[in-house]
């Protein structure tokens, strides 16, 4: 059973496939895919991504390298529920979808995802999924006054020579392997610098992901289920109860 | 010749400096062997990528909290974001910019963004500049998300 708490700290949840495609999206596999969905994706509206071009040329000098750096918009198809808090993002090969705070549950997350990718198999028939990945950003803010760093996480970043209170700033990323290797876990924990001295924040980036493409298309159920669990038990790993009590306040 | 593309974001070279996670992860990414090298792509990654830039051309950025949680249910906004150090310093030779939330406590309207520009023109001059900016940028444009852009001025 998912643990849930009443305000819980996600600012993000992504659910994110990239499948291998043979041919370009047409119009009407695009038109079709969001016929499945449209009921619980109302809202259409296009994603604007600034593209970046860098022509390097080994025999310039990196200033005349600069002039040849090149900034254009590409868009990408996105699709929103009625209250814009769940969303899909649809760009070639790789769907995604998408909740924002605030966060409900994984047993309301998941037939979503399931929704948006049988539509997406059924109308795309991609040949295989190259990368899957579920990505919980949780932003935590805490009482500043009398902070302890140890009374809300459970996370080791100590330098002998330096006293760990009269630390300012932190960032942290690791990457472990998970299910024999076959997955893995990059976890980024850092502090936000945010202006406001009443109050301390830090970001826990957990993104779990596929990261062996051995994954057939009829298994992604099994695969997205034990992913969450694992993704849950490092996040409950990480917070104290201090914390925990935060969440659920 | 070696061609990078990437979804990315001009002024992207001076992020690395930047005291945010969008640019400490661009540089441990950077040393990841390629299975473990991409991440899902997040709107939170996207709005602090951009906050990110904002810093690295010196905005100064008010109620960060907020601001990201407007941007968030806003994101059509997020790549506008990138226009705005260049369209201010185009019509008002300054790079001095605060970038804000403001709601009215009396009133149960949305929050929102504001960009509050530092200039030393004479009010008459940046009244006009302002117009000129609004007309040529904002309203010529049909995107309503660029509509959600609100500019003020601060007389030095």
């Amino acid at each position: 059973m998912p643990k849930t708490y009443k305000n819980p700290p996600l600012l993000e949840a992504v659910c994110e496939f990239r499948f291998d495609t043979e041919n370009i999206n047409s119009v009407d596999q695009i038109t079709n895919f969001y016929e499945t969905i449209k009921a619980l994706f109302p809202v259409q509206k296009k994603g604007k991504m600034s593209q970046l071009e860098v022509k390097i040329d080994m025999e310039k000098t990196p200033e005349e390298n600069r002039k040849n750096i090149s900034q254009d918009f590409y868009e990408f198809e996105q699709y929103y529920s009625s209250d814009e808090k769940y969303s899909v993002q649809l760009d070639g090969g790789r769907v995604s979808i998408h909740r924002i705070r605030p966060y409900t549950s994984w047993s309301e997350f998941f037939p979503i995802i399931q929704t948006v990718r049988d539509a997406y198999i059924k109308s795309f028939n991609p040949k295989s999924v190259g990368r899957i990945g579920i990505r919980y950003i949780n932003e935590m803010v805490l009482p500043s006054l009398d902070f302890s760093f140890a009374d809300y996480f459970h996370l080791e970043a100590s330098i002998p020579s330096l006293e760990v209170n009269s630390r300012q700033s932190i960032f942290l990323g690791s990457v472990y392997e998970q299910n024999g290797g076959n997955d893995a876990i990059k976890v980024q924990f850092a502090d936000k610098q945010q202006g406001d001295i009443e109050v301390k924040a830090f970001v826990l980036d957990l993104d779990y992901f596929l990261a062996k493409p051995i994954i057939q298309l009829d298994a992604l159920d099994e695969w997205l289920i034990q992913a969450h669990t694992n993704i849950e038990s490092v996040f409950e790993g990480i917070v104290t109860d201090k914390t925990k009590v935060i969440f659920d306040a | 010749m070696t061609t990078l593309a990437m979804d990315n974001y001009f002024g992207y070279i001076g992020l690395d400096n930047v005291l945010a996670p969008s640019a400490y992860e661009r540089t441990w990414n950077r040393s990841l062997v390629a299975p473990f090298l991409p991440s899902s792509k997040s709107f939170s990654a996207r709005i602090d990528t951009a906050l990110a830039f904002l810093l690295s051309k010196n905005v100064f950025i008010e109620e960060r909290l907020l601001l990201e949680d407007i941007l968030a249910n806003n994101s059509g906004i997020v790549a506008h974001l990138y226009d705005v150090p260049t369209k201010v310093a185009e019509y008002f030779k300054t790079n001095s910019i605060e970038f804000g939330v403001f709601s009215d406590p009396d009133s149960n309207d949305t929050p929102e963004i504001y960009f509050e520009i530092e200039t030393n023109l004479s009010p008459e001059e940046a009244n006009s500049q302002l117009s000129l900016l609004n007309r040529e940028w904002i309203l010529s444009s049909s995107d309503e998300d660029l509509a959600k852009l609100n500019f003020t001025l601060k007389f030095v």
